[in-house]
């Protein structure tokens, strides 16, 4: 027989469950919440994650490299086997040259910043949630330990930043979560500002706050970080300015950027680790000199 | 129903979410099935049995779409408890007499997400992105509470304990 509540029951249940979500939501707010919260979950839930998406691609992938061409082999079995074995060399061809480039723009982006200490990454699988920006990654075998808040980088540009560690898995924030928050200079003409995810679902967007109007923005200006929030490094290229709306009133201008990596479509990932103590073409960084400006990526 | 079936059935909805997700490589969409259990959990069971299995599953969906902990565990909690004050005053019987506490759900769902977004999450656009997926989630909901409702109440027909009869 199935066994009913009390009404008291039911309350103090529903209050207790309330005031642990709300407990959970506000220390996370405050930064307060014990690590292992985010960590347990991670590790609980990785196999799962992984196991479905890689599921999941792996369907895509059947789905469009052979399903759809299911109906030209029925005209014509023969010639659309030896089609069929051709493009299945194309498509690997092509597919080991994608990749093969991603891993020289990755190189490259080592080599280009040899000030910076990286670590690399791939990414795994991504939020479920339409309203939450975020991605999972693996960590590559490498030195360095990685912690909550360090940057993410790919070839592209500023990809977020790390927000749970769990073994040699990591959650990252991406730029275009409305909880993330970067501070930001215009390359042209050095305006600041501070980029904030739009979290749209259709897009990935970060809009520009604290621009000043009378600042010099237009369409097309190159983003990058200012080093300024003591997370990201400097002179990294996060996007270029997709908007720039200047009101008749308010103190702001409101603007718009489109990362410079494709957020969208991530395979491998750097984590910044740190200074290496080098300048980003790798010389050594002189204790008297001023800081090194690095040099933007391109 | 044991309580563990529960969470299986719950963690099924989700990798169905997150597998219908990645195949079809949605970005802007998912169809939240855990919705339409929670709706279904709220119909079906008891406070307590219900609410803390909707308080485990929103704490995974948390863990799943790597939102701040607590979020959807809230909002799983808060749902069920609407769903099952809905479900203790009306009589929803028949593929046609739950539509409306499908469609009430899903409207309460996407309330407590916008406000769960501006309360706690600090996010000024929330609501309007949640507003943005009325139509699809309406939608969903639609579509999956007459097929998705049966199953359940067939699943839990087959696991429910019943009292020993005595055979002689």
């Amino acid at each position: 027989m199935r066994r009913t509540s009390s009404p008291r029951q039911a309350i103090l249940v529903g209050l207790l469950l309330v005031g642990t979500a709300v407990g959970l939501l506000v220390l996370d707010r405050r930064g307060r919440l014990p690590p292992f919260v985010r960590e347990g979950l991670m590790r609980v839930l990785a196999p799962v994650h992984d196991g479905v998406t890689a599921a999941a691609r792996g369907v895509r992938h059947l789905w469009s490299d052979y399903l759809a061409l299911a109906g030209v082999r029925e005209e014509n079995a023969q010639l659309h086997a030896e089609v069929l074995q051709l493009r299945q060399q194309v498509a690997d061809s092509a597919g080991l040259e994608q990749e093969n480039a991603r891993l020289r723009a990755l190189l490259d982006l080592g080599d280009r910043r040899k000030d910076l200490r990286l670590r690399a990454a791939r990414v795994v699988a991504r939020s479920t949630s339409p309203y939450f920006r975020v991605v999972k990654v693996v960590l590559g075998v490498g030195e360095g330990e990685v912690d909550e808040g360090m940057p993410v980088i790919a070839p592209g540009g500023v990809v977020g930043q790390i927000r749970t560690v769990s073994g040699d898995r990591a959650e990252v924030l991406l730029v275009t979560d409305p909880r993330s928050a970067v501070d930001v200079v215009l390359e042209r003409s050095g305006a600041r500002g501070v980029a904030v995810g739009t979290g749209d679902a259709d897009r990935y967007a970060a809009r520009i706050e604290y621009l000043k109007r009378s600042e010099d923005a237009v369409v097309g200006d190159r983003v990058l970080t200012s080093g300024d929030d003591g997370r990201y490094p400097r002179g990294l290229v996060l996007g270029e300015l997709a908007k720039v709306d200047t009101p008749e009133t308010g103190p702001f201008s409101k603007a718009e950027l489109v990362p410079g990596a494709d957020l969208g479509a991530l395979e491998e990932v750097f984590v910044v680790l740190g200074p290496t103590g080098l300048t980003a073409d790798g010389k050594q960084l002189q204790r008297d000199a001023p800081a090194a400006i690095a040099e933007p990526q391109e | 129903m044991r309580f563990f079936t529960l969470l299986l059935l719950g963690m099924s909805a989700l990798c169905v979410d997150l597998f219908v997700r990645e195949a079809a490589a949605l970005d802007a969409f998912s169809p939240n099935l855990l919705v339409v259990l929670l709706l279904w959990l709220g119909a079906s069971r008891d406070w307590t049995e219900g609410a803390l299995a909707a308080a485990v599953l929103g704490l995974l969906n948390d863990g799943f779409a790597g939102s701040p902990p607590g979020a959807y565990m809230l909002h799983a909690v808060l749902l069920f408890y609407v769903s099952r004050a809905l479900a203790s005053r009306v009589r929803f019987q028949g593929i046609l007499g739950r539509l409306p506490l499908g469609i009430a759900g899903a409207l309460a769902s996407l309330f407590l997400l916008a406000l769960i977004g501006r309360l706690f999450l600090g996010d000024t656009t929330f609501t309007e992105r949640v507003v943005g997926l009325l139509f699809p989630r309406l939608l969903v909901v639609l579509v999956a509470v007459p097929l998705v409702f049966p199953l359940l109440d067939r699943v839990d027909s087959l696991l429910v304990r019943r009292p020993d009869t005595d055979l002689l």
